[in-house]
């Protein structure tokens, strides 16, 4: 160890740091709450994914404010923000972009990359599984290397960089499931569900009345990468990262931790993709609840969202109507903290 | 105060109240210890000790039992407790499994448990300094909290099931007792010298033991019946003379002579000769059969009795309209179609083809006069060249030819036969892997046209109403239960 005032003026440069964290979270948070009415859990999740560096998949039925939600982070944040709808017919150049032919001033023609919507810092894909495998897999460069090839030309993407996909779980018909590769690359999967009673009554004078909703900027690109810098200062203690291993590794079937549900019901476990998404998600978790280190708790707290999509449940499973996050309970049952069991 | 000062009081104050929770934990480990031990040696003694003593004092036991008996039916679940609470005594507790427990116990979310690890981590980090500032503020907490002892008292854990079980097993092991009586043998011969142990052995059983009695009465009916079964299984040759339907090798003899004994091989050939419609002479019948068996009598006697089964068949393959291959002079007059394609499995034995021989070639000299000439001899043609890829023979010739389709066992169907559909060509040899006869048949059957309605066609038009809503039906739990168990079903098949 350093010298004992430079750790103390480090220590509160941490503090600094992570209360900073906090307030543009929670800021950004409320500004979309003026538009978003309940789904605290979901926002939460969204803002968690965007200031960990990932992506996010949204499920729920059509009319719960996917789409609103993603549309106002985009007001809320200052960034490029784009929108795709996804449709069978749509093709990887129209998303990525092509090379038109232009007329030039002079009244000749050249032909000009015209960049398509994918590059941008905020990418909603909307209904992203009503696209076809081959529209779907153009994603996947943008997710994971965060750059666009397109012919013989590659964009590198300004960072921050998420996709923020949505997609229907009830209407199946028509559409391409996502591939177990496009899955492992959002960090998370959130389920958005039915608003409460309360929220009703809210939702509807909202949006039934004349008063115009505006949302202020509450960020901007260079402060999200400052925090997610922030996020990945957050130190990982030996026993929530072999927690964390543990639970990974209990989702995979017939794994040394893994539950007789998950051995009967589990055709693929999650990927060490996996085990970064918890760890990172819960350095969001813990900065939220005034801590400079993850621990236990929040590593199950994030269970559901980051391993939910790379959980794959067999054909007995799906028989026996058995749930991702069925699964994800008897994993956080089985597995025991390294210590204090 | 610098932070090393900090780290280092911090680092004495987690050790301080790793140490108390740790002294919290082997007690409480203690505690359970006893009290698993106690469950677990609770049954076993319930069991044994009242069986031991009603099996001494009933009389069961003609000798009392030993106290060793007894003393060991205890010293095993005592010896048990004994170790399991010398484990928890010498069993250390993890000072890191003490700070977890504190954690979870005050709600400090690791935070105790982390700084130890990052005091004793080798690098160090802003978050990481605040992450240990955290915990001294939190670790006076915890020094102030005493995890409580667990109560000595104990109660036995045992259910009832586990009892009643225990109690009709007891129960059981009584009326086994009751019931075998003459342990007192055991007993002795195991305390016995081998002398007595021979002097033991072959002592009769007291007569005034009605048990015994009746066993020994048992006893030779017992011996009797497993020796019912070999005689049965190898009848002496009286008994197999008696026997109706039996032959002997004798009868058999002077039987194959007059006829009335033949076996099924003389019958089936006999039957094949008549067949033929050669003269159905006593002794022309005989003799080739007799000269067949004595020429394959090694053969015979490895061959299956499908084969035997097989035999009249040649009768039916004769009696078919099959062509034969080599002119239609040998060819019956009757419809080919009118018997079964079984039949007509142009199928020519090893035997057979010995036997026939001369007619072959007789035959074939009569098909070349038909034809107009000496016809190439078909009978000394080569095999066709093997087509099979396979690296090893060389130019040498595969052992596995059968000169007719190749390496392959079955000759192969081929040509434009083999493409026409519906019309099964007995294009194979079959049974025996070297080179067969065949023979094709050709089937003369004029195409019949097949009535069938005619289908008008129509445009299909626009439906009048829209459907409105289609009602989704729920499945009812058994019809669910029903069609996974289908599915499960299929699956399992396919695999």
């Amino acid at each position: 160890m350093t010298d004992g005032s430079v750790m103390s003026n480090n220590a509160d440069t941490a503090r600094e740091a992570a209360e900073k964290f906090r307030a543009t979270f929670e800021s950004i948070r409320n500004q979309i709450g003026h538009m978003m009415v309940g789904q605290e859990d979901v926002i939460e999740g969204v803002l968690t994914s965007l200031f960990a560096g990932g992506h996010v998949l949204l499920e729920g039925v059509p009319g719960l404010g996917k789409t609103m939600l993603i549309r106002s982070l985009g007001e809320a944040v200052d960034l490029d923000f784009s929108r795709i709808q996804f449709t069978p017919d749509m093709m990887p150049a129209d998303i990525q972009g092509t090379q038109l032919l232009v007329e030039t001033e002079g009244g000749g023609h050249e032909l000009k990359f015209q960049e398509g919507p994918l590059i941008a810092n905020l990418v909603l894909a909307d209904e992203i599984n009503r696209a076809t495998p081959k529209t779907q897999s153009a994603l996947l460069e943008a997710m994971q290397e965060r750059q666009v090839t397109t012919g013989r030309r590659t964009i590198k993407l300004d960072e921050p960089y998420c996709v923020m996909a949505t997609q229907n779980p009830v209407e199946q018909e028509g559409t391409y499931p996502l591939p177990e590769a496009q899955l492992d690359r959002f960090l998370m999967k959130l389920v958005v569900g039915y608003p409460s009673e309360a929220d009703y009554a809210e939702i509807v004078d909202r949006t039934t009345g004349n008063a115009e909703i505006k949302i202020e900027k509450a960020s901007n690109g260079p402060e999200v990468l400052a925090l997610r810098s922030v996020v990945r200062s957050v130190p990982v203690p030996e026993h929530a990262k072999t927690y964390a291993i543990r639970l990974v590794i209990g989702t995979q079937p017939h794994s040394e931790y893994a539950s007789k549900l998950v051995n009967e019901n589990v055709a693929l476990g999650s990927s060490p993709r996996g085990v970064q998404s918890l760890l990172l998600c819960a350095k969001v978790k813990a900065l939220m609840a005034r801590r400079f280190s993850v621990s236990i708790d929040d590593l199950r707290a994030v269970a559901h969202a980051a391993l939910r999509h790379r959980v794959m449940i067999n054909f007995q499973g799906q028989s026996d109507g058995v749930r991702p996050d069925a699964v994800i309970d008897s994993v956080l049952a089985a597995v025991q903290p390294p210590h204090g069991a | 105060m610098s932070a090393s000062v900090r780290h280092r009081e911090l680092a004495a104050a987690l050790e301080l109240v790793g140490s108390q929770a740790a002294r919290s934990i082997k007690a409480r480990r203690r505690q359970a210890a006893w009290n698993r031990a106690l469950d677990q040696v609770l049954l076993p003694i319930l069991v044994a000790l009242p069986t031991t003593l009603v099996t001494t004092y009933s009389g069961l036991l003609e000798h009392p039992t030993s106290p060793v008996l007894v003393l060991v039916v205890l010293a095993f679940p005592l010896l048990h407790v004994c170790f399991r609470v010398l484990w928890a005594h010498l069993e250390a507790v993890d000072p890191r499994d003490a700070l977890a427990v504190l954690d979870r116990k005050l709600g400090l979310e690791d935070r105790l448990l982390t700084a130890r690890e990052f005091l004793a981590s080798a690098t160090t980090s802003p978050f990481m300094e605040a992450a240990l500032d955290d915990a001294a503020a939190v670790v006076a907490r915890a020094q102030d909290v005493h995890l409580a002892l667990p109560k000595r008292n104990w109660s036995p854990r045992v259910s009832t099931p586990e009892l009643l079980s225990a109690l009709a097993a007891s129960v059981a092991f009584l009326m086994w007792l009751q019931w075998s009586g003459p342990i007192e043998h055991s007993i002795e011969a195991s305390e016995a010298t081998p002398d007595e142990e021979l002097a033991l052995l072959p002592a009769e059983p007291r007569r005034e033991d009605p048990a015994m009695i009746l066993a020994t009465e048992e006893e030779p009916r017992r011996e009797a019946e497993p020796l019912a079964t070999p005689q049965e299984a190898f009848p002496s040759e009286a008994e197999r003379r008696d026997r109706p339907g039996t032959l002997t090798e004798g009868a058999k003899e002077s039987s194959g002579k007059t006829g009335e004994g033949r076996s099924s091989d003389a019958e089936a050939s006999s039957s094949a000769s008549e067949s033929r419609g050669q003269p159905s002479n006593q002794s022309q019948v005989s003799k080739p059969s007799e000269k067949a068996e004595k020429k394959a009598a090694p053969k015979k006697a490895a061959k299956p009795p499908e084969e035997l089964r097989t035999r009249p068949r040649k009768n039916d393959e004769d009696d078919s309209g099959s062509t034969a291959g080599k002119g239609s002079s040998k060819g019956s007059s009757k419809n080919p179609a009118a018997s079964k394609w079984s039949s007509k499995d142009q199928v020519t034995h090893q035997d057979d083809q010995e036997i026939e021989e001369d007619e072959d070639t007789e035959d074939e000299e009569e098909d070349q006069e038909s034809r107009g000439g000496i016809q190439p001899n078909l009978r000394d043609r080569k095999p066709p060249v093997s087509r099979d890829l396979r690296i090893g023979f060389g130019n040498q010739k595969n052992p596995d030819a059968n000169s007719r389709g190749g390496p392959s066992e079955a000759k192969k169907s081929r040509g434009t036969a083999s493409l026409v559909l519906g019309v099964p060509v007995p294009d194979r040899v079959k049974g025996q892997p070297s080179p067969g006869k065949t023979k094709i048949t050709q089937e003369r059957i004029e195409p019949r046209p097949e009535d069938d309605a005619a289908i008008n066609a129509r445009a299909r038009v626009e439906r009048p109403n829209p459907t409105g809503y289609l009602e989704e039906r729920e499945l009812t739990p058994w019809m669910r239960t029903l069609v996974r168990q289908y599915f499960l079903a299929l699956r399992d098949k396919r695999n």
